[in-house]
């Protein structure tokens, strides 16, 4: 459960995939945490400062004194980028240090960040547009009815990988009832994943699902409810977990104009 | 002596696992950075006598947001509060938001939501999501119809990633698509996490090679190339960037056997 206002939280952790700042010089410095302790990010970022490099973002990340600090900067004309490397390797609790600066000036794409990872598992990145563009090139060549029923079957496959994920997480940290995987690992995964903002209640034997900026009606118009993607992944995913047949039904739609998607769903009692 | 490379692997997403603790997230917004924040944020930590699972913090132009996952076993829950009311008062902090693990030793990440990659919002995918959509398919469709498919999404779908690199291109200045393939698509692939990419340009031909292909690495063993998929979003992206037809052949894949996957283009 989030504590805290919704509104405007767009203050987040963003990842240094990409970095487009036109006409600068860019570096990007990887630096091993080998001992963590107080202010050895301020002491790498003073080695930066003092040669006159602009620090644009820096990402930090460390788990049990251990890990990495990524700094993307501004190339300064007369700055010694070899010399700066072995002053920031004899920083105490720093282990090895490298770089990569920019093939071409004001973009910077990281060879090194990689693979993404989630929990040690290896993930892959998306750019919500391209479901965009999938769904209405499919529609265009095959009609919207048959577009829909491919992206829908796509997402039940999708939801059924997702739900061997979701088991095995279960699985580590002892949950068993698959109505408490759905509301304490599937619905916060959707959000932890990028998919939308996902919440789940119940009366009456039906589950509402919520869904605010789901990633398949972003930017999208329509009449009609058009997450067929997400009503797939949602019916695979349950399926899987329940190990029964379920029903689902998308009744309210962001691309209808709707304030979000959302999904009613029925599950047979077992 | 070698020198031991950097362990690069940043979580895109944070899934925090510690059975039986009780877990909390707190998101701190950074309004003005400055030296020592970190500092006063981990000592707020330290003397309320708190473990630090894991600290992640990003800062762009004096601004930007940390988080932190503290676990609070063995302690009251208004100590909540206390950690809440001490970190407002450090100067620079602006708004907090946290969230409470629903279930001891879990604790999923939906306070960084939207997930961004410079100001493109992104989602993702888990490789054994990867495998299971393939394999359900693969037994539904039979591999004939899949690989017509799966090569026919990657197609549309490469067209859309195509768009995303025109955009990026046309803000650093870049026109020629010779140049948006070599400086930004090859990049992409990689910075999408979805193989090492790089690129050889011939006269009339482009070598693509892609090392650690998820899509190769999720496929079951196999006699021949068999990277459908990516070779469609190769050939969609090629066909948009270049505004003409593109013919692309997988000619070595790392679920045939060979080390890396390799598509000659031809355009």
């Amino acid at each position: 459960m989030i504590h805290g206002p919704l509104e405007g939280r767009y203050f987040s952790i963003k990842s240094p995939l990409l970095t487009v700042s036109p006409g600068k010089d860019l570096l990007i410095f990887y630096l091993e945490i080998l001992r963590d302790r107080p202010g050895i990010l301020a002491e790498v970022t003073r080695e930066l400062s003092s040669r006159g490099m602009n620090i644009l973002s820096n990402l930090t990340h460390v788990t049990e004194g251990k890990g990495l600090i990524v700094i993307i900067a501004e190339r300064s004309g007369d700055a010694d980028i070899e010399e700066l490397k072995k002053h920031l390797g004899s920083i105490e609790g720093i282990g090895s240090v490298e770089y990569e600066e920019s093939r071409i000036k004001g973009l910077l794409i990281p060879s090194r960040l990689f693979p993404l990872v989630r929990d040690g598992t290896r993930i892959v990145a998306f750019n919500v547009r391209a479901i965009k563009y999938l769904s209405e090139e499919l529609s265009r060549i095959l009609g919207s009815s048959a577009s829909g029923a491919i992206l829908f079957r796509i997402g039940y496959e999708m939801g059924r990988g997702f739900a061997v994920d979701h088991l095995k997480m279960a699985e580590r940290v002892g949950l068993n009832d698959p109505f408490e995987i759905l509301r304490k690992i599937s619905a916060p995964l959707y959000t932890c994943s990028g998919y939308g903002i996902a919440s789940l209640e119940e009366a009456g034997g039906v589950f509402s699902l919520r869904i605010r900026e789901n990633f398949e009606a972003i930017d999208r118009t329509s009449k009609e409810p058009l997450c067929y993607m997400t009503k797939g992944m949602w019916k695979g995913g349950l399926e899987y977990v329940f190990r029964r047949s379920i029903s689902i039904e998308e009744v309210r739609c962001k691309a209808k104009g709707d304030e979000y998607c959302e999904f009613k769903i029925e599950i047979p009692r077992g | 002596m070698r020198e031991r490379s950097v362990d690069c692997r940043v979580p895109l997403t944070r899934v925090t696992i510690s059975p039986g603790d009780k877990l909390v997230a707190f998101l701190i917004e950074v309004t003005r950075d400055r030296v020592g924040i970190l500092r006063d944020i981990t000592d707020v930590l330290s003397d309320l006598g708190l473990n630090l699972h894991n600290i992640s913090a990003y800062v762009e132009g004096g601004r930007g947001a940390i988080y932190l996952v503290v676990n609070i076993s063995g302690k009251p829950e208004s100590i909540i509060n206390d950690i809440k009311d001490k970190f407002s008062s450090i100067n620079g902090i602006g708004r907090i938001l946290y969230q409470i693990s629903e279930r001891e030793g879990l604790l999923i990440d939906t306070l960084n939501f939207p997930l961004m990659r410079c100001d493109d919002r992104i989602f993702t995918l888990t490789k054994e999501s990867w495998k299971t959509l393939t394999s359900d398919l693969i037994a539904i469709l039979g591999s004939e119809a899949y690989h017509a498919i799966i090569y026919r999404i990657g197609y549309e779908m490469g067209k859309g990633f195509a768009e995303n690199y025109v955009d990026i291109a046309r803000r650093t200045g870049i026109e020629e698509p010779m140049d948006v393939i070599r400086y930004v698509m090859s990049g992409m692939l990689t910075a999408s996490g979805w193989g090492r990419s790089s690129l050889e340009l011939g006269e009339d031909t482009l070598r693509v090679k892609i090392e650690e292909n998820l899509e190769a690495e999720a496929s079951p063993k196999s006699s021949e190339p068999s990277c459908y998929f990516t070779k469609g979003v190769i050939t969609g992206a090629l066909t948009r960037i270049l505004r003409s037809p593109v013919e692309v052949k997988e000619t070595k894949c790392r679920a045939a056997g060979d080390e890396y996957c390799e598509f000659i283009v031809r355009y």
